[in-house]
Order: C-alpha cells, then sequence, then structure tokens
C-alpha cells in the first residue's frame, strides 16, 4: 500500500535487505551516546520546560504542559463538595484500575482489608492492556537481581533511588510467580519453562511475554481476580481532590461522574494513587502511545496535597511509533520488533545504529537521521525511517511474525501493509512517564497515609526506563502499595475531613502571580482533528 | 489535499476528512467522547461500533477507533451490552466440562450459525473455540481466543447471533473467564 517517494525508498531496503541482515551494526560508546542525547532528546530541549514556582518541588523544571496544570485552576473549590455527606466509606481507596491499582487492590483484599477502585474510564481501559512487550525477570540460571539491577541502574542513567530500584528487581520472579498462578498465560517451551527474550538494554534474556498481547493479558487476569473477589470498582468516576484531614493525612477523595459531573465524596483511612502516565498530554506536540485517559491527574492530585516530585522533566519518548497511516499515527509498534530481529534502515537503505540501544538513544538517533542527516522518509504527516519487519521472517523462520507479533501483523494489515513482506515507517512517540510521585520504599508519599504505585511514581528507573520494567514496577510496587496501605489502614483513626489545602494553594498561586485558567486535573483531552467549526474547550 | 466523505452519526450527516477513523470522525462532528473510548488503539474492546454502508444490505461491526471512515457510513456505537461475568475462585474450580455447563450453560444452546466468527473484530474463530470450550478443550480454547480484545461484538445481538448473552464478551469472554484451566 505504498505509493510514490515512499514506495522508492522501500524499494532501496528490499534491496539492501541480504546485506543488511548480515551486519552486525556497532554499539554506541558513552560518549557518543552523551552528545547524541544532549543534541537530539527532546528532554534535553530547554526551551520546552519551565521552572516551577509554587508547592513542594517549587524550583523544579518540568514541561510546560505538565507546569500549566500542576500550577492550575482546582476543578473544584473548599466548597463545593459536602464532606460531611459521606457517599463510599472504605479502609483503603484505590484511585486508577489498570495493573498497579488492581494489583494493590488484590493485595489489600488478601490483607484483610476493605477496598475498592474508582476508575476514569472502566478497569481496563489503561496503558496496562496496551503493553505489548513484555515483563522483566531474573528467573533464569544465567541471571540474577544483581544483573537486572546493573541493566536498568546503567539504563537509568544511574539516577535511580537504590532502595526502590533494589525491592523491584528483587521482587520481579515471584511477581511473575504471582501472575502465572492467577493464570496468566505466559509464552511457554512445551516443557513449561518460560520463554524470555532480549529488549533494549537487557544484557540477559529476560523479557516474558505472552505473544505481543503481554499487557492485555495481565490485564484481563487480574481485573477477573478482582472482581471474581467481588471488590467494588466505580468506573467512569474520577478523583478531581484530595480530602485531607485536620492533621494534614490522606482521607480520602472528592469524585466526579464522568457522565453527569456529579460529585460524591469518599473516605477512606489510606489512599493508592495508581492513576499512570500521561502521553495525551502530548509534550512538545509528539503524538502518542497511550490510552484516552494517560493526562497526569496523579501528578496534579498529589501536588496539591503536598506530595513531592521526582524527575518529573524526563519523558520516555519510545523511538517507533507509527509514521504511517496516519490512522494510526504514534501508535507503539513494539520493542519486541527489534527484539525479533528487524533493524533500523534509513530512506538510503542503510542501516544506521544497532536495533537494541536504549529508547532514549534509540530515539535521539532517529530525530537525527530524519533531522539534521536528511535521511528520513517523508509521511503526509511527518517523517520517519523504516523498520524492516521482513527480517523477522528471515531470522525466525516463516509464522515467526504471526505467532509472536500477531497484534503488530494486525495493524498494519487493516490499512493494507503486509509487515511480513514489507518495512514499516515509524517515528518515536511519547509513551512513557519516567518521572513523577517520590515515594518511600513502602510506597508512600511525602503526604502521611497518600501511596502511589505505577507509571506515577517517579524514581524507580531513574532517568530512563527500560522496556519490561514498567510493567513489573506496576506489579511489584502496586502490590507492595496494596500490602503497605493496607496494613497502615488498620492503625488509622480518621480524622475530620478538609478540603482547606484548595484555599491554600489558591492563595500561593495568586502570591506567585500565577494567572491563566487551566482546569486541572485534565482529565480527558480533547480532539477535533482540525474542523474550525468546533470549539475546542476543555473537558 | 483533503477530501471528505458523509457519514452519518445516530442518523445525522456530517462531512468530515476521509483520512479518519471512525472514532476521529465523531471527535470531528464534535462529540466529546467518555464511554466507547479507551485505548484508542485496538487493544481494550471499548468501542465496538455498528455500521452499514447505504445501498449494502449487510450490517457490519467494527471497532471505531481502527476503522476508516466510508462515504455514506451509518454508524451507531455500541459502548456497552448487558452480559454476565460469573465469578469463581481459581483455586477451587477444577478444569473440566463441568465448570463451563455450570458458569456458561447458554454456549451450549449454540445452534451453529457462525454470525460470532463472521463479526469477530480481531478476525477470530470464535464459533471455533466455544466449541472446544463446550468440549472442555481448555488448552485450545485459551489458544483460539487469545488475541480477544473483549470489545463483545460477537455476543451481542448485532453479530447476527440468535442464542446471544454471555458466550463471549469485554468482560466474560472466554478470555477473562478462562483462568481455572490454566496449568
Ligand atoms: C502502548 C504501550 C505499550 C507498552 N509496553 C510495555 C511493555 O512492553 N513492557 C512494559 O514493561 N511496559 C510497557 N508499557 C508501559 C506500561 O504498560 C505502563 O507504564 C503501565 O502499565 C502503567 O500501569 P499503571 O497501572 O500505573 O497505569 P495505567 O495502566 O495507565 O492505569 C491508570 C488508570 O488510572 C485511571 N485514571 C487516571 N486518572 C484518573 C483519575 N483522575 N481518577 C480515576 N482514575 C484515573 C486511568 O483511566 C487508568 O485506568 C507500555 C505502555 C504503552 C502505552
Ligand atoms: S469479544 Fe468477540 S468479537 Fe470481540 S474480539 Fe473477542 S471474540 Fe472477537
Ligand atoms: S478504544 Fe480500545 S479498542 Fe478502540
Amino acid at each position: 500500500m505504498y505509493t510514490g517517494e515512499i514506495l522508492e525508498s522501500m524499494k532501496k531496503v528490499e534491496a539492501a535487505r541480504d546485506a543488511n541482515l548480515a551486519l552486525e551494526p556497532r554499539r554506541m560508546t558513552a560518549e557518543e551516546k552523551d552528545a547524541l542525547l544532549s543534541a537530539y532528546h527532546p528532554d534535553y530541549k530547554e526551551s520546552e520546560f519551565e521552572t516551577l514556582k509554587i508547592g513542594v518541588s517549587r524550583g523544579d523544571k518540568v514541561p510546560h504542559e505538565l507546569a500549566a496544570l500542576l500550577q492550575g485552576k482546582p476543578r473544584i473549590g473548599a466548597g463545593d463538595a459536602d464532606l460531611t455527606k459521606i457517599d463510599y466509606d472504605t479502609d483503603v481507596l484505590i484511585i486508577g484500575g489498570g495493573g498497579a491499582g488492581s494489583s494493590a487492590a488484590i493485595e489489600a483484599d488478601n490483607n484483610g482489608a476493605r477496598c475498592m477502585i474508582v476508575t476514569k474510564l472502566r478497569i481496563g481501559d489503561a496503558n496496562t492492556m496496551m503493553a505489548e512487550g513484555g515483563i522483566q525477570a531474573a528467573d533464569k540460571p544465567n541471571d540474577s537481581p544483581a544483573v537486572h539491577y546493573l541493566d536498568a541502574f546503567g539504563g537509568g542513567h544511574f539516577a535511580a533511588k537504590p532502595e526502590l530500584l533494589y525491592k523491584l528487581v528483587n521482587e520481579a520472579p515471584d511477581a511473575i510467580q504471582w501472575l502465572n498462578r492467577l493464570g496468566v498465560e505466559f509464552d511457554k517451551a512445551p516443557d513449561g519453562t518460560m520463554i524470555t527474550t532480549h529488549g533494549g538494554g537487557t544484557s540477559r534474556k529476560r523479557m516474558h511475554a505472552a505473544r505481543d498481547y503481554t499487557g492485555a493479558e495481565i490485564m484481563r487476569t487480574l481485573r477477573d481476580e478482582v472482581l471474581n473477589r467481588g471488590i467494588p470498582v466505580i468506573d467512569y468516576t474520577a478523583a478531581v481532590e484530595l480530602i485531607l484531614d485536620e492533621n494534614g493525612r490522606c482521607a480520602g477523595a472528592v469524585l466526579m461522574n464522568m457522565e453527569t459531573r456529579e460529585l460524591r465524596v469518599a473516605r477512606a483511612k489510606t489512599v493508592i494513587l495508581a492513576t499512570g502516565g500521561a502521553g495525551r498530554l502530548h509534550y512538545q506536540g509528539f503524538p502518542t502511545s497511550n490510552h484516552y485517559g494517560a493526562t497526569a491527574d496523579g501528578l496534579i492530585l498529589g501536588y496539591r496535597a503536598g506530595a513531592k516530585l521526582l524527575y518529573a522533566d524526563t519523558l520516555q519518548y519510545h523511538p517507533t511509533g507509527a509514521a504511517y497511516p496516519d490512522q494510526i499515527y504514534g501508535a507503539l509498534v513494539t520493542e519486541k520488533v527489534r527484539s525479533l530481529g528487524a533493524k533500523l534502515v534509513n530512506a538510503k537503505g542503510e542501516v544506521f545504529m544497532h536495533p537494541l540501544e536504549t529508547r532514549d538513544v534509540s530515539a535521539a538517533s532517529i530525530i537525527r537521521e530524519c533531522g539534521d542527516r536528511g535521511n528520513g522518509v517523508k509521511t503526509p504527516d511527518g517523517v520517519g525511517v523504516w523498520l524492516d519487519t521482513p527480517m523477522i521472517e528471515r531470522i525466525g523462520g516463516e509464522g515467526t511474525i504471526l505467532s509472536r507479533i500477531p497484534a503488530m501483523h494486525r495493524m498494519f494489515a487493516k490499512y493494507g501493509i503486509d509487515i511480513r513482506v514489507e518495512p514499516i515507517l515509524v517515528y518515536p512517540t511519547l509513551h512513557y512517564q519516567n518521572g513523577g510521585l517520590d515515594i518511600t520504599p513502602d510506597g508512600m508519599t511525602a503526604v502521611e497515609n497518600l501511596y502511589a504505585a505505577g507509571e506515577v511514581v517517579g524514581g524507580i528507573h531513574g532517568r530512563n526506563r527500560l522496556m519490561g520494567n514498567s510493567l513489573l514496577d506496576v506489579i511489584v510496587f502496586g502490590r507492595n502499595a496494596g500490602r503497605c496501605a493496607s496494613e497502615k489502614a488498620k492503625s488509622v483513626e480518621p480524622g475530620a475531613l478538609t478540603l482547606s489545602h484548595i484555599d491554600a494553594f489558591l492563595k500561593e498561586r495568586g502570591d506567585a502571580g500565577i494567572e491563566g485558567d487551566t482546569v486541572s486535573p485534565k482529565l480527558l483531552p480533547v480532539y477535533t482533528h482540525g474542523n474550525p467549526d468546533v470549539p475546542k474547550k476543555p473537558f | 489535499m483533503e477530501s471528505f466523505v458523509d457519514v452519518f452519526l445516530f442518523g445525522k450527516c456530517y462531512s468530515v476528512p476521509d483520512n479518519l477513523t471512525i472514532m476521529g470522525a465523531m471527535e470531528y462532528a464534535g462529540y466529546q467522547l467518555v464511554r466507547g473510548c479507551g485505548c484508542r488503539n485496538g487493544f481494550c474492546g471499548a468501542c465496538a461500533t455498528i455500521y452499514r454502508i447505504r445501498g449494502d444490505r449487510e450490517l457490519k461491526v467494527c471497532l471505531a477507533c481502527q476503522t476508516k471512515v466510508e462515504n455514506n457510513m451509518y454508524v451507531a456505537t455500541l459502548p456497552f451490552f448487558p452480559l454476565i461475568k460469573e465469578g469463581f475462585e481459581l483455586e477451587k474450580v477444577s478444569p473440566d466440562v463441568s465448570v463451563m455447563m455450570q458458569l456458561y450453560p447458554e454456549i451450549y444452546a449454540c445452534v451453529g450459525c457462525n454470525a460470532c466468527t463472521k463479526s469477530c473484530t480481531q478476525g477470530l474463530n470464535v464459533m471455533q473455540y466455544i466449541a472446544y470450550a463446550q468440549r472442555g478443550d481448555f488448552a485450545k480454547c485459551a489458544e483460539e481466543s487469545f488475541d480477544c480484545v473483549m470489545c463483545g461484538v460477537c455476543s451481542s445481538r448485532t453479530s447476527g447471533c440468535r442464542r446471544s448473552g454471555t458466550e463471549s464478551s469485554r468482560i466474560c469472554s472466554p478470555r477473562s473467564c478462562r483462568s481455572p484451566w490454566r496449568n
């Protein structure tokens, strides 16, 4: 289905395929990587960031879009919700129905706590559902948590909080076993051994997958478990503000029905934020691979209540978002495509980098190839480089694509591109929020009784995350937060509820001279696809 | 040059760029989606949709986020369908036929019309995997149904199935109730 210039370029890729298959591209040196990142990675573009003027992390740099929300106007005033009328009363309130929230709910339930999940869309309408590639854990004889630690620590530019990363890698094998027992069907050899592969930045094969529906398989299993246990799930209900008690401890949340906009009050002994990422803020105008509700709400709610941020200036741009056709512009092309052997090739048919450099390096390298070097392929929406998928069938044998990455095949087949015989065009897409709320190893933020787990957290991975470590973090820290928050709840006596922090925040905002009417949290993006007649008013 | 097509959203005509998905067309027309939109990329099954092209006898089903608009397309979304999710305790159920009979008796009323397979938005062989489930061949059922996104299309009556109700859906599809028969 390629035409014109794109087709011309594709022919060059085909012609060079044999030679490119044989080629073992060189890895970049540390110096080369540093130079590349600072010149081309979006995180290094200073004009795209600003310094926070108010709140506990004032002085930190964050992207403009995030700053506008963190310092934005609260959706409700302190007097808008009637805190004397408690609609939901529970031990552990879990905000967000993705992998982290569901894992937390299961463990809180195990610990005998009453808990409930509130979620903006449906349970499972979440980034977790979309994860394709896999989940890391050092559970093979040639591997160990120590090696896993080194890979992740280096990949994250030595910035991870050691105690968090330590927990992540050490509890990884158990997380896989837990999922397996719940019924997740990991890819296995006939004798039952789990099949593991490499991902960008791994020195051992420790990526566990369930075809390229790994996240979907995990999410539907967790959801099933949550429902089987009868844990209440309130869907189409967003948290719009946290509630504190008179001692400044977190004690619940104000909820908003997404359809009727009615407000409800939930009181809890402890609260877990598991609201995921921020792709739908479209930093620097990038497209995104994220689900519809990824609008950084948890960062906003937590920040306003006094939780600190960590590394909120580091985002992950996945090197391979779809660049063509435009209906799937920005959609993820899983890294597994490269793990299985597809190489990155420029418009002239040249392999311009090792396909398994870390994500930040790969993204920067593609941006350079398409930018200054002028070796990109022009598409209707932008530009891209080739990812030579037919190589996979050459390396792994015919049928590898359908058995290992059926979702990828399906995604392109819908638009007439058969990735078994034709390569695809890719360009970086906004994928993951590396930074987020700062937590201690028990999952608590700087606000007492407010826990956080999953993509909303910062610091576990440092300034860059390796593929497969996020699904892992969602399970490990989701379970951890569920356990710790339910344990803590046993000794909490709820105090008088208050929203006075909103007034304090508004005052600080006024004193700092911050104006603007961006309402936060954002909850949902607004798309009008360029229709000039439709007003683009925020949700 | 952008070209436009006529799309009828719940019967009302809108002129939209022809490169949009159905989901994009709704947004272009000015809808702020809340229900019926989750992952936006073919993984969550939130956006099940029914459509008919004018002049065409056949009623079609699809995922709105994965389907390009066509001229004279009549669209109705199906963001929810009342289906049943049975609960079970994973440690207590045993992987044999009786589990299916007990939890999902209606699959044994299948008359083999194959409407489910024809409608599947993921191109799965639904009737076949339901047959595996009926027989208690859970490993095969799990294998065949693996790529299901739980959109519910096959089990809604829009698929044409005359026995629909629970055989597979966004919450209670064999995909999400498959757990008991795993090793
Ligand atoms: C396309 C894609 C592919 C990926 N592939 C991989 C991979 O192969 N390996 C890997 O390790 N990681 C991968 N990731 C990353 C990983 O999937 C996510 O980081 C992780 O699943 C996040 O889980 P979570 O539970 O923190 O958030 P999510 O799963 O996003 O869940 C957050 C939930 O919170 C809800 N929510 C948000 N705001 C509110 C609010 N205000 N009130 C109530 N509810 C709210 C959301 O609707 C959602 O249900 C991928 C991510 C994407 C997008
Ligand atoms: S719910 Fe039915 S139609 Fe939808 S993907 Fe699954 S099997 Fe196919
Ligand atoms: S929105 Fe998830 S499948 Fe369409």
